[in-house]
């Protein structure tokens, strides 16, 4: 019986090999252009059309090049056993591939900005826009634990408008007590009348509004427990390393955080059509039309900034 | 009459009148092409689903292709150790597009092959297995009408591979456990 595996000659396994990683590629972008999983993008996540082009080509492309060096093709080759052992190698090694490119190119897609004054208090920092330290605030802005400057654009344009604006950074990932203990101190400490959370933060806020009796605003918190669920639907929101980060404790604090509860005089901002709920955040024209909610909803004020 | 080699006739005979069929068939006969395109499309397939209702189902029919696959080959390699049937090329003059593959004729690897795919996602999602079928049927059609391989070999591996798909399709609920096991430790990894 002959051995599983011959490799007939290194070269036509290696070219196979190279099919093989370039058209896994390919079909990788596909996928990722299909479904938006910005985790196995080479191009951001807003590309689709040119994803899916680009895997296209990548495939159409690595079948022309293998059968154009290949004559090997029409002699004797590879035994089917060699075959699937190459494209799992190949894919294996394309999979790591997309997959670091993706994590390189994505980096965060929330930049922390300068702030206006900065205050260190227990379990992490407090950034002030469009105030000084020891002024009251009008919104107290609780970022994703796991995203910890995803509001300070937010902050920016709240403060911009004429608002005072506190941003809780997050210096670790806390537990359920420092979840509720860090927002509730600055609370206390800036009087603010209006907290506003993102994702996680936004379950934060509306959990501690039950409670305190100022008004909550969430944007895009997590509705249900298979949302924190690891698995695909991360490596939709991130790249595969900032997703295993986020293995540690989510989960575990947004089924403490849930079921949703609202306040009576508490606010969620879905995300609207197609938006995916981390995307709420990420493009000018949505931002702009949350700051509009915000400022409606969390002052009453119908005096919208020009924008 | 021999009904198998007449109708190998009627195919293969096909051959060598039309440059661009020639080439299409000569692109479909090898063992690189169509597995690979198949292979493809299993891991377009894995990342597809929009939630984890459709994530189940499109990584449950992916890992019964695999096992199809995979037991399918086994047989056939058992089926090959007890009988061998020597080539077309061997017995008769053909018009042969491919080289002489030196293994038994009976019964054929890439239907076998082919066929244990496609049926298996066919049977878990017949809108994805249109594509699947086509490939198979071409891959199958092509071995005869290069040259090696009889009718009836494709049409062994063909029910060899519909066979063990249609078991794995069948039985399919006594490998729930291990299915949600492999997707629970791919899950860990983000990737399920």
């Amino acid at each position: 019986m002959p051995p599983i595996l011959n490799f007939v000659t290194p070269a036509l396994a290696l070219k196979y090999f190279s099919l093989c990683f370039l058209a896994v590629t390919g079909a990788l972008q596909i996928a990722a252009g299909r479904r938006g999983i910005e985790g196995l993008s080479l191009l951001p996540a807003s590309f689709r059309f040119w994803q899916v082009l680009l895997g296209l080509a990548l495939i159409a492309g690595s079948f022309a090049i293998f059968f154009a060096i290949t004559p090997e093709v029409f002699t004797p080759g590879l035994a089917g056993s060699e075959l699937i052992f190459l494209f799992g190698c190949g894919g294996i090694a394309s999979l790591l591939f997309t997959l670091a490119i993706a994590e390189v190119r994505g980096g965060s897609h929330f930049p922390p900005l300068p702030p206006d004054a900065e205050e260190e208090l227990t379990d992490g920092k407090i950034a002030l826009f469009g105030g000084r330290l020891g002024e009251g605030v009008d919104f107290c802005l609780i970022p994703d634990p796991w995203e910890p400057f995803s509001l300070d654009s937010l902050a920016r344009l709240l403060a911009d408008s004429g608002r005072k604006v506190a941003v809780l950074h997050w210096t670790s990932l806390p537990d359920y007590g420092a979840a509720l203990g860090f927002p509730a101190l600055a609370l206390e400490k800036y009087k603010a009348r209006t907290i506003v959370g993102h994702r996680a933060g936004g379950n934060i806020a509306l959990r501690l509004a039950l409670g305190s009796g100022v008004k909550a605003i969430a944007i895009a918190p997590f509705t249900k427990a298979e949302e924190a669920e690891p698995g695909l639907n991360w490596l939709e929101e991130s790249g595969i390393f900032t997703a295993w980060k986020r293995l540690r404790g989510r989960k575990k604090l947004i089924e403490e955080l849930l079921p949703l509860q609202k306040a009576p005089n508490s606010v969620i901002i879905p995300p609207e059509g197609e938006i995916k709920p981390w995307r709420i955040l990420q493009d000018e024209v949505i931002l702009r039309s949350v700051v509009d909610k915000i400022l409606k909803e969390g002052t009453g004020d119908e005096r919208l900034p020009q924008s | 009459m021999d009904y198998d080699y007449a109708l190998f006739r009627a195919i293969n005979n096909l051959a060598g009148h039309w440059p661009w069929l020639d080439g299409l068939m000569r692109l479909l006969v090898n063992e690189y092409f169509v597995p690979t395109t198949m292979a493809l499309m299993l891991v377009i397939m894995w990342f597809w689903g929009k939630d984890e209702k459709e994530r189940t189902h499109y990584h449950r029919t992916v890992i019964l292709a695999a096992l199809s696959l995979i037991t399918a080959n086994i047989v056939l390699k058992g089926i090959n150790l007890l009988y061998f049937r020597p080539r077309p090329f061997d017995a008769h003059q053909v018009n042969l597009l491919f080289y002489k593959p030196w293994d038994s004729s009976f019964p054929s690897n890439p239907a076998t092959t082919g066929f244990s795919i496609a049926v298996a996602v066919a049977l878990q999602d017949p809108i994805w297995g249109i594509p699947f079928l086509i490939l198979a049927v071409l891959f199958g059609f092509s071995r005869i009408f290069c040259g090696v391989h009889y009718p009836s070999d494709v049409l062994a591996g063909a029910l060899l591979g519909t066979f063990t798909a249609w078991l794995y399709a069948r039985y399919s609920y006594k490998l729930d456990e291990p299915i949600a096991f492999i997707r629970r430790w791919l899950k860990k990894l983000c990737l399920a």
